[in-house]
């Protein structure tokens, strides 16, 4: 399909961390007792979530990023995805990218499912370039949300919501697709429903960016896995190898 | 994130906001119009009627003050914690956070101008307003939208670092609605206490108003003007600086 390969993401020295004093005060309150009683939190003193992290991914590019949690996996997608703005590296884009995290993410409770797709539609895709309602029709017949896609969104239920924000953001392909733990939270047979569809995505996306925590997913969709420890890629090659490396470093900690 | 895309989302969330406060009927929107309108009204009955305050034109002055002021007091108190109660939207959508409060501060403005419109149209009726003053409304009304707006986006940035911040401003608009002169007259005031008095700053945007709907378009409501002016645009100018050192860290943090 991608005969010639292209440069689709370009990482140089990404980091990013955060002070410390961002949670260990985070109240007016909490700082006016620290200024009182004299206790003073070091402003450079700072959490390191990204060290110095570099990047590239091509088209056909199946990349699986294995990391325990708690080690940035997540943050490293919202930089890419251009959620977050990290001062230090740079991250160049040549391409459109498009992230799916595991949240539901309608956020008009009054409102109906139908209104909250729209608004969703409208913030994830192009009203210029894309044909919204399409999705949005091509989506709620997916969710199988029936009659209930026009009742009040605080009528859902976790999962209900959870259709149809995932059915609406999975849509549509693109040229790095990244997945983040997608799969989690849905009834079973809806997830069933749910990875054929993203099977479909993954195959017609130029390039993907998987995170999970499920080997065989990784085995069955990879074709190159990053292991990250410290802010850092240890690993970057082959699925096999690379859970050899994953582990090995599991029992070394 | 292209301008003309986050522009159109601004609307679509704009209208969002106020078809799920309206709960789309139009009893939903009499109700959430209605509101301001029963608050001025009670006040107006306990100051003419209760208290029976001998303040000629007490509806009027009033008018001037309260309606701007709860306007002022709802739109702070809705925005300061928009970004981290809406964080799991910043932290999962191409979205610029900005959207968020202006969506909610158009979405108030809205409300604020139907039940500002319906009691001048009223007093206008009843010969008390020159309907020539109404035109000359939008240029406080302006001065208004912007000084809320940048105060509004000030908080909610800060917020975003000082989490209590949201319980603080709400406590302090509650004693700023006593400080400043809304339902009484600066003119009561002891001199030595007006000093301050005057010299706060949701008097400087309120005080047009005032002056326009008792003294009519004169040359103290042109000061009063080019004063409010003066703090809207120096409130913008820090919720800019505030915007600009924050905005790298806001859906970081939220």
């Amino acid at each position: 399909m991608h005969n010639k390969k292209n440069l689709i993401l370009e990482i140089q020295d990404l980091s990013l961390a955060f002070p410390k004093t961002l949670y260990q005060s985070t109240s007016l309150r909490d700082s006016f007792i620290n200024v009182l009683s004299g206790k003073r939190i070091l402003d450079n003193d700072q959490h390191v979530v990204l060290n110095k992290l570099n990047l590239n991914i091509w088209s056909g590019d199946r990349v699986g990023i294995l990391a325990k949690n708690g080690t940035g996996k997540s943050t490293l997608c919202r930089c890419i995805s251009g959620y977050y703005k990290p001062r230090d590296g740079i991250i160049k884009r040549y391409g459109l990218i498009r992230a799916l995290f595991e949240s539901s993410l309608a956020f008009y409770p009054e409102l109906s499912g139908r209104e909250n797709m729209k608004i969703l539609a409208e913030i994830f895709y192009d009203y210029k370039t894309d044909n919204l309602q399409e999705i949005i029709e091509e989506s709620i017949i997916f969710s199988e949300l029936n009659e209930s896609i026009d009742a009040p969104l605080k009528t859902y239920s976790k999962g209900m919501q959870l259709r149809l924000s995932l059915s609406l953001l999975s849509a549509l392909s693109t040229d790095l697709l990244i997945l983040d733990e997608v799969f989690d939270g849905a009834d079973e047979f809806f997830r069933k429903k749910l990875a054929t569809r993203v099977r479909n995505l993954i195959d017609s996306s130029s390039s993907v960016i998987l995170v999970s925590h499920q080997e065989s997913q990784i085995m069955e969709i990879c074709n190159r896995v990053l292991v990250m420890k410290d802010g850092q890629f240890i690993f970057d090659g082959d699925p096999l190898t690379a859970f050899e490396v994953y582990r090995s470093g599991e029992t070394g900690f | 994130m292209n301008i003309n895309k986050q522009f159109n989302v601004l609307l679509s969330m704009t209208l969002a906001n106020l078809k799920s406060r309206y709960r789309n009927t139009f009893y939903g929107f009499l109700w959430v119009v209605l509101n301001p309108i029963i608050t001025y009204l009670v006040q107006v009955f306990a100051f003419t009627m209760i208290f029976q305050s001998n303040f000629a034109n007490y509806p009027l002055y009033l008018l001037g003050g309260l309606i701007p002021w709860l306007f002022i007091v709802q739109s702070v108190d809705m925005c300061t914690g928009i970004f981290l109660h809406n964080g799991h939207i910043l932290k999962n959508l191409p979205i610029n956070p900005l959207v968020l409060p202006l969506s909610q501060m158009i979405d108030n403005f809205i409300n604020f101008i139907c039940a500002f419109l319906i009691l001048i149209l009223y007093f206008a009726s009843r010969g008390k307003i020159s309907p020539v003053v109404i035109p000359i409304l939008i240029a406080p009304v302006l001065s208004l939208f912007v000084m809320v707006t940048s105060l509004s986006i000030i908080f909610a940035v800060i917020n975003v670092k000082y989490r209590d911040l949201k319980f603080i401003v709400s406590f302090v608009f509650t004693v700023l609605f006593f400080l400043t002169p809304i339902f009484y007259s600066v003119h009561i005031v002891p001199a030595n206490i007006r000093m301050i008095i005057s010299k706060n700053p949701f008097y400087f945007v309120i005080r047009p108003f005032q002056e326009l709907f008792m003294n009519g378009a004169t040359i103290t409501f042109f000061q009063s003007l080019a004063v409010s002016f003066g703090v809207s645009v120096t409130l913008v100018i820090i919720a800019f600086i505030c915007w600009n050192k924050m905005k790298r860290n806001i859906s970081f943090y939220a």
